[in-house]
């Protein structure tokens, strides 16, 4: 019979995190500004090495109506680099890097710990596309300024802060959109204790990117009913409070893939290229002898 | 059906992106975004109005 004991490198995400945190933000790389880092890590960061795609974008956006005044043609102004990044991480892992590499992520992570892990609302999910179309895309376009940066709290912890600390110089230009930006970081920190990864869950626009091709990406999540006890363990786990029974591959999923802890073996990812069926080793199999740890409780 | 459809998808979109990625680079898109980043970005700290 095949061994239902969940992997152990599903227990290594929060060492994964931190790593992909300190590589994104590693001093002594700051020549790789031209890639960008397929999670939210402000490039305004003193020690950031990569772009943020996010920025990228609307930069992009905002000066494309420049270009097109000055007779660019439109495929011109299409940020094929950037997409095509984006596209690349999104066609072969889905939603993951939110889940395994982004640092605010991880930061929601830890401060969820804290509090009741509430779960945010189902139709607060799609506010994401609206923040991606409206923030990052046509508002850039028509004011040719970065809207969303200016109102994002990952720039206010990781560029807002530490940056008037090392250049004095910048203290001076501090003005109303700076309290702005702390009072929403500050708000996002309470969130994060309440719900379980709001940033990601209601905000965050790069995730909303990544959601377009999760369904369909090379690393799937497979959901085995027959095996499934009902016993909560994966709902309970799941960081985006989905309920994995019912919502395997969602666009509100992160893969982080902590619903494969699962100890019956109902939820396994694969890669595509993966067999799967009742001979394979993630196929249907019948549900045996139950963990002792496996506990029915909810948190 | 469908779900063998869904099976050819990320090859088709891993193609575009790695498309997308090689003209934008000879377009000189690595250059732009890699000036950007070497660009104190004032909207991500929120300086000025």
């Amino acid at each position: 019979m095949a061994d239902r004991r969940p992997s152990r490198w599903l227990y290594s995400r929060r060492w994964v995190q931190l790593a992909s945190f300190v590589f994104a933000n590693s001093f002594f790389l700051s020549r790789f500004k031209g890639f960008c880092y397929p999670v939210l890590n402000c490039w305004a960061c003193p020690s950031s090495n990569f772009s943020c795609p996010i920025g990228a974008l609307q930069n992009s956006s905002s000066s494309a109506r420049l270009a097109l005044r000055g007779d660019a043609p439109w495929h011109a102004v299409i940020p094929v680099y950037v997409l095509g990044t984006l596209l690349f991480f999104s066609a072969l892992f889905g939603r993951m890097m939110c889940g395994w590499l982004c640092p605010f992520g991880w930061f929601q992570d830890l401060l969820g710990k804290l509090g009741p892990r509430l779960r945010t609302a189902r139709w607060a999910r799609y506010l994401r596309y609206v923040v991606l179309i409206g923030l990052v895309l046509i508002i850039p376009y028509f004011t040719s300024e970065a809207w969303f940066s200016k109102l994002c709290p990952m720039g206010a912890l990781e560029g807002g802060i530490p940056q008037p600390l090392l250049h004095p110089e910048l203290r001076s230009q501090i003005g109303l959109m700076w309290h702005v930006k702390m009072v929403i970081l500050v708000v996002t920190i309470v969130a994060a204790i309440i719900w379980r990864r709001p940033f990601c869950s209601v905000i965050c626009p790069l995730g909303a990117i990544f959601s377009l091709a999760h369904r369909w990406s090379a690393w799937r999540i497979d959901y085995n009913r027959e095996a499934c006890t009902d016993c909560m363990i994966c709902v309970n786990a799941c960081p985006q409070g989905i309920d994995p029974r019912k919502e395997v591959n969602s666009h509100a999923c992160v893969g982080c893939l902590e619903c494969e802890k699962c100890p019956f073996g109902a939820i396994r990812s694969r890669p595509m290229w993966q067999r799967v069926g009742p001979d394979a080793p993630d196929g249907p199999r019948p549900v045996q002898d139950v963990p002792a740890h496996a506990s029915t409780q909810g948190d | 059906m469908r779900k063998r459809l869904s099976r050819w998808i990320w090859p088709v979109l891993t193609v575009l992106a790695v498309a997308g990625i090689v003209v934008g680079a000879i377009r000189g898109d690595f250059e732009v975004v890699n000036r950007w980043g070497h660009t104190l970005c004032t909207s991500c700290i929120g300086l000025g109005k």
